[in-house]
Parts: structure tokens; C-alpha cells; sequence
């Protein structure tokens, strides 16, 4: 739990040890790559700008040492996070701009290195601490997957675990085994707000929503991640055919989120029978934080998942 | 002192003012000779409405607690006589204690409620206001057969929503009104119809997570109706109507908060011009953009060497905001009007006492034609489709500036402007003892983002 920053005699606050070593990550992050766009902070030298033949293999060879996996406790954050407020987010202007060389280096265009060689296709919305988007990466090795988490330490939690699984694997022989995580990366970002700022029309094919901030006040509703009104940008991002998923352990939240998507002309709420087939829904189960937490306390998981529904003709 | 007028509005013909002075609205007839007062309306809802909701609730509470205390202590004396009388009594006499009615302390900032917005319907047949007190749209019809005793404004219904609105609009075809708040959400509601829906009966058609601020219809080629909305967040989005779930595309191109656009009608709607915090306008083709290649249907129009020599130190950020030489001036653009008899975009930046005139070239493309000076900033804009293009402007003296569109773009004042001005005017009853009472005329500048974390 965040408690009150140790005061100094001269009544400065004393930085606490959690601060101290995510400083030190910070520094190998920027010689990597930032969770944020901007750039400006990393040598020009390690950037793998498109200037020289620099691939992110060079990259690494920068770094002293293997990176160690970051310990979580040292980046906790407080659950809520209000997504009204304005947030010194970056995002691009329009997808259309988005650079997405730097989230994943693995798949620069040879033939453009400002571009990558495929399209970001699944999104984790409010991936956490990243357990879902870790145990994704194995399962559709050929599709890029993207978490997007509003609270800064977070995603840097997120970041420097996926810099430390691709540096565990990129010494392995098979190439199939080297390319370990170069499918997943994270951004900070507010996906209430700026999603179509990221993802062209139809570009997802998957969404997920796991345990989100359930937002219990009644006025706090606006603030749930899924509305009627934000539906209907998903709907937009996703493509005919896609999945939304959600899991939560608040009865209340499932019952509103189900609502919603049922009562929302674009989706159409998948069966049971389909749930229990499908590989996403068992790591969805399984594998975030909050699912494990669930299981610990020996609680409810509810999942409601919906097919994006074609567009009546207008 | 008079109450400057804050939001104007013209008809077509350009006979009827509309004029949003506080908590006030009047409606002026202009037509040869002096103008008359047609109408007005005054928002008489307690300036305090939202403590006052609010403490009735309290208190509608405290007796609801009240009754089922006393039912349970009839039960209870029912069951046991032998109580304790003196307890019981106590018990009442602090139910019977109601809370004060809460007021602002000295140092609190000052609260202003005033009418927003001013709509005509299409047809001109109705028109529409925002006000603050309650969060209502308030339609009236325009009762001409009643005008020359000063009823124009005849009240059809006022319907409260649950956050500010901030822009109203009616569908294309007149039915519906549409209204846009600022929680970002997008409310329909009839025209004519006189039911009032509960805050739970009232379901958003569409909405943003940003502050909307500005609203309108619009049809495609094909003949498709979409309702255009902006936000803070940069974004214009086209979204179907009736089907309002279907997103039809964004609008990228700005980089800081939209304040509004206009569709020109006499481009047959193919072009929507918008602006806002940034110093350029964007000129879309918006049914052709798209995103993958806005060469051709995006024009940025820079307009900050225009806008410089107006810049002053108005226009200096807020202090915790400044850079180190502390002279950051930052502007926006507070009015954009489509004028159809000049055939420009008229454009002002707040806290500036000029007119930017912009015209379209024969290619679609948006250029800089001329400007108008006018004698304090101005605040409100308002332009006919006819001959008139009126300004209000912060100058409690003479409120007002009103142009006469001559030939080819070409603005000009008519003999009995003055006249004409100070008898619209003496007829503004809204009058506020200290200039602290004014509501604030410039606030555009306040949607710029400032984040800190």
C-alpha cells in the first residue's frame, strides 16, 4: 500500500527506495526505448533511427549484462485512475502517423524502417501488470498485441518485463524462440479518450477488457470502460467478426457490461459452449494478476464475450 | 449598467436579432426605421438552484428518516410500554432540527448561470436557448402574429440534463433537437413535443469522453444524414444518424481543442471548416477524407501572422503556466460564422477587436480575403443569410457593432448604425450593479489542456 513520502529534516521528501530503483530502470529503458513516443531523451546513438543498418539486435548489444525481470512491488500504483482528467498522455495525431518501430523492433520494414511489417490486430485495454498479454504472445506467435494501461508505473512495469523477456530469449538458437515477445508491447495511453487516434477503422480483431475499474458510484458510471456511447468507437476499431472479451469479479460490473454490449445493435453476446473452446477466454481465466488474485481469494470470475456484428447496410 | 449581450443570433432575412444579455434573452425586429422589441424571456430560476436542489433532497431525506423512525417507534411503544418516555423525546426534537440552507462563504469564487447558446431552428420557426441554472434547453415557438405586442417568444417547454449543455442544433428535417453537453454526450430530444423526460429517462445517441462543443446536421451526396461533433480532444467526428452506433470516420488534423465549425450551405455541405485552439483553421472535404491520404482534403489555414498584431498581453498564459521569460501568449479562436450573402468565413480571435475574413478559391482551397476592425473585442457573431452581419463587443458604451454586406464581400455601416445601436440597447433591461456581475464573456481560452501528470 502507497504510504506518505519519509520527510528529511529539511522537510524534503527523501526518495524511497521504490523510486530509487524504478530511476535505475529508467535508465535502461532509455537506452532502449521509452514508454512514451517522444524521443528526444535517448542518444541518437542507440535509437534505431532509420539512418544506419542498425537492427534492434545491435541495440541490445548496448546494454551491459542481461536485463534482470523488474519486481513489481517496486512500481505499484494506486487501482483508479480518472480518465476525464487531462493526463500528459502522448498519442499521435492520427493512426495514420503512428510510429510503431520503436514497440516493436522485431518487425521493422527492412524496406521502410519507419514502418512495421504488420498491423497491431489484438488490444488488452487496461492490461495491468501485463500477465494476460505474456501468456497471449505463445499463443498466436504471428499477431501483434498491444496493451494499453493509463498509470504510468504501471506500464513501466509492463515494459521493462517485456524488454527483459525479449533479452532472456535473444540469444536462442531457433528464430522462432529468439522472436519470444517481440509480439507484444505497451503504451500509456487513455483508450476512452484517444483509441481511434491509434487504430484504423476495422483494424482489431480482438479487445479485451479484464478486470476493469469497476467504479462503484452511481455518478462514476461515465468513468466504466465499457458505456453504450464508447461501444460504439470498439465497434469502429474492431473488424466484422471480431471478439470483445471482458472478465470481471464484481457482479455488478458484469451485469452492466452485459447490458450494454447486449443492448448495442453492433455486438451479439457468444455462448457458453463457445467460451469454454476458446484459447483466449482460458488464458483470460488464468493468467492476469487480478485472475490469479481471484483464485487466491477463491472468488467469482464473470466472462461475457461478444462478435462484432456487420454494419446494416445504410 | 447594461448587461453586455454575450451570445447574438440573426435570422436568414436578417429582420430579427436575437440577443442573450445574462439571464436575459431579447428579440429585436430591425427593419426600416428604429427596432422594436419584439420579445423577451428571462430566466427567473433562483441563481442558487443547484444548492437548492440539493438541500431539498437533504431534506426530503431527513423526513423520509424522519417517518420511518417514528413508525418504528410506534411499533416499538406498541410492543413495550414501559419505555422511556424522556428518551423518545429527545429523539424527536433533534429529527425536528433541519440543516441550514448552505451559502457561498466569502472567499468562494463567484458563480455565474447565464443563458449559452441561441439557436434558430431550420425552418425558423422555433427557437432555442441553454441555460445554466438547470442545465435545460429551453424551446420557444416565435408567435409572429403576437410580435407587435412583444410576445414573440411564446414558451413551449424547458427540459433540464444531467450535465451543462453546450451547443444545441436541430435535425435537418426540424423534428428533433439535438444537444451536446459537456460531459461529451449527445441528447435527442423532440422539437414540439411538450413531454418533460426525468434525468433517467434521458439515453445519450452518441457521445465522446471529452467536452463536446460544437454540434450539427449534415448530408452527403447521397443524400445520408450524419451529425458532426467536436470536442477538446482535438477530435471532429462524422457520426450516422438515425443509426447512431455507426462511427463514420474522424477528422484528424488539429492539435488542440476545437471551439467550432461551420458547414457552408453554399458549398452544397461538401465542406467543413473548423477551428480552435490551434492558429490555423482546417478547411476539410470531409467526405472524401480519409485518413490514409488527406493530401487533397485537408487544408490547414495559418492564420497567426494575421491574428499578431492583435495579440496583447491579454493573451498571456495563466501564470503557473508561463515559460521562463513569463511571455507565453497563447489564442484561440473564440467565433467561426459561415456568412452565405458574403460568401466567407468569418472568423475572431478571442480577446481581439477584429473581423478575419476568409474566402474560397475557385480549387476549394481556403485564403485569407480581408479584415474589419471593430472599436473593443468582440465577444458574440451573428450573420443573415440577407444583408446584416452584427457583432457584440466588450464595450459596456456601445455593446454592439452592425454591418451592412455590400457587393462582393464588402462590409460597410449605414448612417443610422448609432441610432439603430442605441435604442436596441436602451430596450436591454438586463442590468447588473458592478462589472463583477458580468458574466464572462472570454472563456475559449480555458478548454486549452494543461496537464501535469
Amino acid at each position: 500500500m502507497p504510504s506518505a513520502p519519509k520527510l528529511t529534516k529539511e522537510g524534503t521528501p527523501e526518495p524511497s527506495k521504490r523510486k530509487i530503483y524504478r530511476e535505475d530502470k529508467q535508465e535502461t529503458r532509455k537506452v532502449l526505448k521509452q514508454v512514451r513516443i517522444d524521443d528526444t531523451a535517448i542518444p541518437t546513438s542507440t535509437t534505431g533511427t532509420p539512418s544506419g543498418d542498425e537492427t534492434p539486435a545491435s541495440t541490445n548489444e548496448s546494454t551491459p549484462g542481461a536485463l534482470s525481470l523488474p519486481k513489481k512491488r517496486f512500481y505499484r500504483q494506486r487501482a483508479h485512475s480518472n480518465p476525464f482528467s487531462d493526463h500528459r498522455l502522448e498519442y499521435p495525431l492520427s493512426p495514420e502517423v503512428m510510429n510503431w518501430t520503436k514497440l516493436y523492433p522485431g518487425y521493422v520494414d527492412p524496406a521502410d524502417p519507419t514502418k512495421i511489417t504488420k498491423q497491431v490486430e489484438i488490444a488488452d485495454i487496461g492490461c495491468g501488470f501485463g500477465g494476460l498479454m505474456i501468456d497471449l504472445s505463445p499463443a498466436f506467435p504471428d499477431k501483434l498485441i498491444l496493451g494499453m494501461e493509463i498509470r504510468v508505473q504501471v506500464t513501466q512495469y509492463v515494459e521493462d518485463r517485456i524488454l527483459a523477456l525479449r533479452d532472456l530469449h535473444k540469444d536462442d538458437e531457433e528464430p522462432a524462440d529468439s522472436a519470444k515477445f517481440q509480439n507484444i508491447s505497451v503504451i500509456r495511453g487513455n483508450a476512452m479518450k484517444f483509441l481511434p487516434n491509434f487504430f484504423h477503422k476495422a483494424q482489431l480483431s480482438k479487445m479485451f477488457f479484464c478486470f476493469p475499474d469497476p467504479h462503484f458510484k452511481q455518478r462514476k458510471h461515465k468513468a466504466r470502460i465499457v458505456t453504450n456511447t464508447l461501444l460504439s468507437e470498439y465497434a469502429y476499431v474492431l473488424r466484422e467478426g471480431g471478439v470483445v472479451y471482458t472478465i470481471t469479479d464484481v457482479l455488478d460490473l458484469h451485469e452492466w457490461m452485459v447490458k450494454h454490449l447486449d443492448s448495442h445493435p453492433s455486438f451479439e453476446r457468444l455462448s457458453k459452449e463457445w467460451e469454454d473452446e476458446d484459447t483466449c477466454v482460458k488464458i483470460m481465466r488464468e493468467s492476469t494478476e487480478e485472475g490469479k488474485k481471484v483464485a487466491r481469494n477463491k472468488g467469482s470470475k464473470y466472462v461475457a464475450c461478444y462478435r462484432r456484428l456487420p454494419d446494416p447496410a445504410i | 449598467m447594461k448587461h453586455p449581450f454575450q451570445k447574438i443570433a440573426l435570422n436568414k432575412k436578417g429582420d430579427l436579432f436575437f440577443a442573450a444579455s445574462g439571464n436575459s434573452l431579447f428579440a429585436y425586429q430591425l427593419s426600416e426605421g428604429k427596432p422594436t422589441l419584439v420579445g423577451s424571456w428571462t430566466d427567473e430560476l433562483d441563481a442558487d438552484y443547484k444548492v437548492l436542489k440539493a438541500y431539498k433532497a437533504q431534506l426530503a431525506l431527513m423526513q423520509q428518516q424522519a417517518e420511518e423512525k417514528k413508525q418504528q417507534s410506534t411499533e416499538e411503544s406498541a410492543n413495550d410500554d414501559s419505555g422511556e418516555p424522556a428518551k423518545k423525546i429527545q429523539k424527536t426534537q433533534k429529527a425536528k432540527k433541519l440543516p441550514k440552507m448552505p451559502k457561498a462563504g466569502p472567499g468562494a469564487p463567484p458563480t455565474f448561470t447565464y443563458i449559452r447558446d441561441v439557436k434558430l431552428s431550420r425552418k425558423e420557426d422555433h427557437l432555442i436557448i441553454t441555460t445554466d441554472n438547470d442545465k435545460a434547453v429551453v424551446v420557444f415557438e416565435l408567435d409572429f402574429a403576437n410580435a407587435s405586442e412583444g410576445k414573440l417568444l411564446k414558451f413551449i417547454k424547458r427540459q433540464p440534463f444531467p450535465k451543462r449543455p453546450s451547443c444545441v442544433v436541430t435535425s435537418l428535417d426540424d423534428t428533433e433537437i439535438f444537444l451536446s453537453d459537456k460531459f461529451g454526450d449527445v441528447y435527442k430530444i423532440s422539437l414540439l413535443d411538450t413531454k418533460i423526460y426525468k434525468e433517467d429517462e434521458l439515453e445519450p445517441i452518441l457521445g465522446h469522453v471529452s467536452m463536446l462543443t460544437c454540434i450539427d446536421s449534415v448530408k452527403d451526396s447521397e443524400g445520408k444524414e450524419y451529425i458532426v461533433t467536436s470536442d477538446r480532444d482535438e477530435h471532429l467526428r462524422i457520426t450516422n444518424y438515425p443509426l447512431t452506433h455507426i462511427v463514420k470516420k474522424w477528422l484528424f488534423g488539429h492539435e488542440e481543442f476545437i471551439s467550432g465549425f461551420v458547414l457552408p450551405h453554399w458549398l452544397d455541405n461538401k465542406v467543413i471548416v473548423s477551428a480552435g485552439g490551434d492558429p490555423f483553421l482546417c478547411n476539410w472535404k470531409w467526405e472524401e477524407y480519409d485518413v490514409q491520404n488527406s493530401n487533397n482534403t485537408l487544408q490547414k489555414v495559418d492564420f497567426s501572422k494575421l491574428v499578431e498584431p492583435y495579440i496583447t498581453d491579454k493573451h498571456l498564459a495563466p501564470s503557473r503556466f508561463q515559460n521562463e521569460t513569463n511571455d507565453l501568449k497563447e489564442f484561440s479562436v473564440s467565433n467561426i460564422v459561415a456568412s452565405e450573402t458574403l460568401k466567407r468565413i468569418v472568423v475572431v480571435v478571442e480577446r481581439t477587436p477584429v473581423l478575419f475574413l476568409f474566402k474560397f478559391k475557385e480549387d476549394g482551397t481556403l485564403e485569407f480575403d480581408k479584415k474589419y476592425e471593430t472599436k473593443a473585442d468582440i465577444v458574440s457573431v451573428a450573420s443573415s443569410d440577407n444583408d446584416k452581419l452584427i457583432v457584440s463587443i466588450d464595450d459596456r458604451e456601445q455593446q454592439l457593432e452592425i454591418f451592412t454586406i455590400k457587393g462582393e464581400g464588402e462590409l460597410v455601416k449605414e448612417a443610422n448604425e448609432p441610432e439603430v445601436i442605441s435604442e436596441i440597447n436602451r430596450l436591454n433591461t438586463s442590468v447588473v450593479d458592478s462589472p463583477e456581475d458580468v458574466v464572462p464573456l472570454f472563456m475559449i481560452w480555458y478548454l486549452r489542456k494543461r496537464s501535469e501528470h
